[in-house]
Parts: C-alpha cells; sequence; structure tokens
C-alpha cells in the first residue's frame, strides 16, 4: 500500500518538477538569454556561455554622442508628444462619450477601431503612402501620427469608462453650489478621474516606446527611435547591441508598470470606499 | 428665505408625463414633503426646481423671482442629494468650504460660516476626515452643513434619509426638523416613507404619475384621504372592492352583514373600494345601543401574528373579503366575533 502511495507522490512531483522547468525556461529563457547577450564580448556556437565577458556595448550605447542615446531621447520625445495629443483628445472625447446623448457614439466607437480591426501590416503600408502624398512620411509628425491611430482607441475608451464610473451628481452637486459646468469639470471630475487618466497615459506611453510596425513603414530610414534602430542591429548581426536596447526598453515598462498597478489599485479602493 | 410658487409645471419624456400641470406654493418657511411612489415624477420636481430639468411648460418662481430658465447655478437653491454627492477626494471641511469659495466670500466669513455649520449639524472635529471615514449619519450631516453653509433661499432634500438604517433615520428626521424650524428656510422634502413625511412636514403633497393628488396639512390629508390610492399609499392596509347595491334607501355596499351607504355619484353595480385602516377597527367591540357614530360588524378570525406590542388578526367576513387588523387583544383563531369601527374612519370612494 505505502508503496503504491509512494510512486504516485514521485509521479506527481515530476511531473510539477518538469511543468514548471519548461515554464520558467519559456519566460526566463530569452531574457536571460538577452541579459547575457548584453555582457558578452565574444560568444560563438556551440558553447553554452560566451567566452568573453565585458561592459563594451553598454559603454559604447551610454557614452559619448551615441546612435542609441540619440534614438531613446527620440523614442522618449515621440511617446510624450503621443500622450500629451492622446491626452487632448481622449479627455474631452472621452467625457463627452460617457456624460452625452453623442449621435452617431456606436459608429465613431466603431471609426476609433477601425485599425484594430486589420492587420497592422496593410493598415501601414497604406498609411505610409497616404503620408507621402502629405509629405509627412519620414518625420516626427508623421510617426506620432501613426502611434496615436494605435493608441487613441484604447486611450479613448480607457478615458470613457473612467469618466462613466463617476458618478454625474457629483458634478450636479458643485453645480447647484454655483459652480459653472467647466468649473466643476476642473474642480471635482478631473481630479477623480486622475488615476485613470495616468493608468491610460502610462499605456499610451509604453506603447508608443515599443511601437514598431507603424513606425517603420512611415518613418524609415530617416526616423531611427529605439525599436528600429534595435531592429537594425539584431538584422546585421549585432546581437550584442540589440540585447543592450532590448533591455533599455525593457526598463520603463517595468517601472511603470509597478506605477500603473499602483494607480490602479488607489482607484479600486477609492471605488469601494464611496 | 423665500416663497416658491410653482405654475402649471409640465415635463414629458417622450410617451412618459412625468410631470403634468403641477401647481404648488411652499411658504416661507414651510417644509412642504413631496410624497409618492417610485416614478410618480417627484425626483423630476425637485431636479426642475434645481435647474437640472428643464420644463416643457409652466412657471417656478422663488421669492417671486422666475427662475424657469435660470441657470442652475444662478438659483441659489441648495439640494441634498440622495446618494449625498460628497466629493470623495475632498475632506468634510473643503467640501463645505466649496460653495462659499464660489461666493468670493474673505477668508474670515468663511471660516466663521463653516464653523457655524459645523456646529449646527454637530460635526466638529470631524473637518479633516474624508467622506468615506464617516458612517451614514455622518455623511448626510456633511450634506446638510454643505447646502445650509451657502445661505440658500430654498432647501431641497431628495430622498434624504433612504439609505439608512431605520434607527438613524428615525432621530435624523427630528433633527431636520428642528433645524429647519430655527433657520426658518423654506424646505421641499421628497420622500416615499408616508410616515416621514406626516411626522416631518408642515404640508403634504401627494403626487401620482407627474399629477397632485392632494395636498394639505398632514392631519388633513391623513383623516381625509380624496381617494383610495391616497388612502392606501398614506397607510391603510385594507382596501376592499365590490359591486354598489341599491333598494329603496339609496346605494350601499355589504361589510360584515353590515349596509355602509355608497356616495351618491356611483352607479348601481359599479366597483367600489372600502378602505380601513389596520388600527382603527375595535375587536370584539360591541357597539352601544342607538350609536350612529359606528359600524358594527361581525367577521371570523382565520390567522394571526404576534408582533410584540400587538396582534396582527386576519379576518374573514361572510361577503369573504379578509381584513388585517391589529388589536392588543389576544383572540383564539377560528373565533366568531364583532368588529366595531368609527363611521368616519370608514373610506368609500
Amino acid at each position: 500500500m505505502t508503496g503504491v502511495k509512494a510512486t504516485k507522490w514521485w509521479r506527481a512531483m515530476i511531473l510539477k518538477l518538469v511543468i514548471i522547468t519548461i515554464l520558467g525556461f519559456a519566460i526566463f529563457g530569452p531574457l536571460a538569454g538577452t541579459l547575457l547577450w548584453s555582457f558578452a564580448i565574444k560568444w560563438y556556437w556551440p558553447s553554452a556561455l560566451p567566452q568573453e565577458f565585458g561592459l563594451k556595448y553598454w559603454a559604447n550605447a551610454l557614452t559619448g554622442r551615441s546612435q542609441v542615446l540619440d534614438a531613446l531621447w527620440l523614442s522618449i520625445s515621440i511617446a510624450l508628444i503621443v500622450v500629451a495629443v492622446g491626452l487632448l483628445v481622449s479627455i474631452p472625447a472621452g467625457y463627452a462619450l460617457a456624460r452625452f446623448d453623442v449621435p452617431w457614439k456606436k459608429v465613431l466607437l466603431v471609426l476609433f477601431l477601425m485599425p484594430q480591426a486589420f492587420p497592422q501590416l496593410p493598415v501601414f503600408i497604406n498609411m505610409s503612402s497616404i503620408f507621402y502624398r502629405l509629405n509627412i512620411a519620414g518625420t516626427v509628425a508623421g510617426v506620432t501620427a501613426a502611434h496615436l491611430v494605435v493608441s487613441l482607441v484604447y486611450s479613448v475608451w480607457i478615458t470613457t469608462a473612467t469618466f462613466k464610473s463617476i458618478p454625474e451628481v457629483l458634478e450636479d452637486a458643485a453645480i447647484n453650489l454655483g459652480a459653472s459646468r467647466v468649473g466643476a469639470f476642473f474642480k471635482i471630475t478631473l481630479p477623480l478621474a486622475a488615476p485613470g487618466l495616468i493608468a491610460s497615459a502610462i499605456f499610451v506611453f509604453l506603447n508608443s516606446l515599443d511601437e514598431f510596425t507603424g513606425t517603420f513603414f512611415v518613418g524609415a530610414p530617416y526616423i531611427q527611435t529605439l525599436p528600429i534602430l534595435m531592429y537594425t542591429a539584431s538584422m546585421g548581426y549585432n546581437m550584442q547591441a540589440a540585447s543592450v536596447i532590448a533591455i533599455m526598453l525593457t526598463i520603463p515598462s517595468l517601472v511603470f508598470m509597478a506605477i500603473l498597478e499602483r494607480f490602479l489599485k488607489a482607484e479600486y479602493i477609492r471605488g469601494l470606499g464611496v | 428665505m423665500a416663497t416658491l410658487e410653482i405654475q402649471g409645471l409640465t415635463k414629458t419624456y417622450g410617451q412618459l408625463k412625468a410631470l403634468d400641470n403641477v401647481n404648488l406654493t411652499v411658504q416661507e418657511g414651510e417644509l412642504m414633503a413631496v410624497l409618492g411612489p417610485s416614478g410618480s415624477g417627484k425626483s423630476t420636481l425637485v431636479r426642475s426646481i434645481a435647474g437640472f430639468v428643464a420644463p416643457d411648460a409652466g412657471h417656478i418662481l422663488l421669492g417671486g423671482r422666475d427662475i424657469t430658465f435660470e441657470r442652475p447655478e444662478k438659483r441659489n437653491t441648495a439640494m441634498v442629494f440622495q446618494s449625498y454627492a460628497l466629493w470623495p477626494h475632498m475632506t468634510v471641511l473643503q467640501n463645505i468650504t466649496y460653495g462659499l469659495k464660489l461666493r468670493r466670500l474673505s477668508p474670515e466669513e468663511i471660516a466663521r460660516k463653516v464653523e457655524w455649520a459645523l456646529d449646527l449639524v454637530d460635526l466638529s472635529g470631524l473637518e479633516g476626515r474624508y467622506p468615506r471615514q464617516l458612517s451614514g449619519g455622518q455623511q448626510q450631516r456633511v450634506a446638510l452643513a454643505r447646502a445650509l453653509v451657502v445661505d440658500p433661499e430654498i432647501l431641497l432634500l431628495d430622498e434624504p434619509l433612504s439609505n439608512l438604517d431605520a434607527k438613524i433615520r428615525y432621530r435624523l428626521r427630528f433633527e431636520i426638523k428642528k433645524l429647519q424650524k430655527r433657520l426658518n428656510i423654506t424646505t421641499i422634502y421628497i420622500t416615499h416613507d408616508q410616515e416621514e413625511a406626516l411626522s416631518i412636514a408642515d404640508s403634504v403633497v401627494l403626487l401620482k404619475d407627474g399629477k397632485v393628488l392632494q395636498a394639505g396639512r398632514p392631519e388633513e390629508i391623513y383623516s381625509n384621504p380624496k381617494n383610495s390610492f391616497v388612502a392606501e399609499f398614506l397607510g391603510a392596509s385594507n382596501v376592499i372592492t365590490d359591486l354598489v347595491l341599491q333598494d329603496r334607501e339609496g346605494l350601499y355596499v355589504m361589510l360584515g352583514g353590515a349596509r355602509l351607504p355608497v356616495p351618491a355619484y356611483k352607479q348601481p353595480g359599479e366597483e367600489v373600494s372600502i378602505v380601513i385602516r389596520a388600527d382603527e377597527v375595535e375587536l370584539g367591540g360591541e357597539m352601544p345601543e342607538g350609536d350612529h357614530e359606528h359600524v358594527s360588524f361581525s367577521g371570523k378570525v382565520n390567522d394571526q401574528m404576534y408582533l410584540g406590542s400587538r396582534r396582527r388578526y386576519e379576518i374573514e367576513t361572510v361577503e369573504g373579503h379578509s381584513l388585517l387588523i391589529d388589536s392588543d387583544r389576544e383572540l383564539p383563531t377560528g373565533s366568531v366575533i364583532r368588529l366595531c369601527v368609527d363611521r368616519d374612519k370608514i373610506y368609500i370612494y
């Protein structure tokens, strides 16, 4: 009896170990490989580990007038412009969609969704041909527009949901006590919507920072954002440079994800407390 | 403080008449309760006074000034919302101060008024708290203070106590009434609770389907309900429907073997409603000879329920009607008894 039980226990244990190992490799394998590559000077097949470690590629990327730093600042600048324009559009749009009976509301929302409904490649190829005619292909404006097309749908939807979650009666109460509609919006609704708006802004920022396809078709070869540079590096078999860029792209995502989680939690708690 | 006059107010939403030619006058310093079931238009009424609903027809006059189409922020009405609508990102102090800041008062005056308001609703010491840190009753007081501190011409209370539990509701009811009398502020109090309306108000208006069914002092409206709906809404538990009969002496209807006269506007064979309140019937009482002020009829105790201070009996009359009657007497189920009720306390419509 005990023998049978022991065998069963071992079988379950081995199965668990196998599954955990596979999952571990799937999640951490590529990350570990990238990390190793970024610190490698020489790594020839079939060796399991690099033959020579060093900080040469990190130094190249981070010091002097490096292409990587230029691309990083460009990426961040574009992402910030996309966030600013995105908020300027999605705050009024989201508020209107949440509060008023906007005519053609469904059509509008579907229109926003349109670019997401088709495969990205044809959408961006078409966009690039349109942008060439408009003379904004290969410019920061063109790339910003491409990024907005991708992120606006999310930011408008998140913003609409955020404004919808704030009871209209809170604005009524302010107006009843003498506030104008605009005053009530800025003093009551906007502060209450802040967590949702920040979440949406972070989402848009990260989306723009990592965006590749649109930037490639609309901006190449003049606009060299970080993902484009990483693509070029890995195409040229410069795995070290590509890995360094990959890690640099991961860091803001991780930081903002942590912030995002805090804000979403705060909003959640507020929702419960009111 | 001002007199509020509402003249022919009408508001239609599609097919639905939310307000149908409503005429009301609330005197200066009067507390008027607007009573009605949900969907009766009482919220539309109070929201159109506050300016959140634009009426299709009619006028609203506050202190003689026509405010029908004035912007809500210019009206100087102060509303306490059913959900209190306290701003969750502001402290109690910030909530109360907001309206004063909009009026551009000096800091000293703001401080003085806020202190007065906090003292008025007994909230001193809680200024720094956020609404979520307060109990329901305390939140209600903050909403009241926030409304009163701006010195409004009229106070609008939209079901202010309906989110509180019974015990606090009962206590706050008296506090609101005391406060209102002390400040002598014209007040409209929306409620669906008849007991609340009767106990708190100087006058009661009963609304149904956007129409004023009856208006008057609480005692008046309670003792002389105009129709069976008003009577039932004001807490009568027995509404019996039967057919009008006729003999040489006129129209009548039978209840428990007793003959009840029916108003002359009815037709023989028409349906008639008999309304009797559960606590206005004496069980087992014998009527003195020649008493014309009471009606005596008989019934059988079908069932009973113990309610603590009294018992509730289900009585069946010979006509097959079932009546709920409250009494402190103890009677065995199945017994046949006499019931005695004041003629004025039987309402026939």
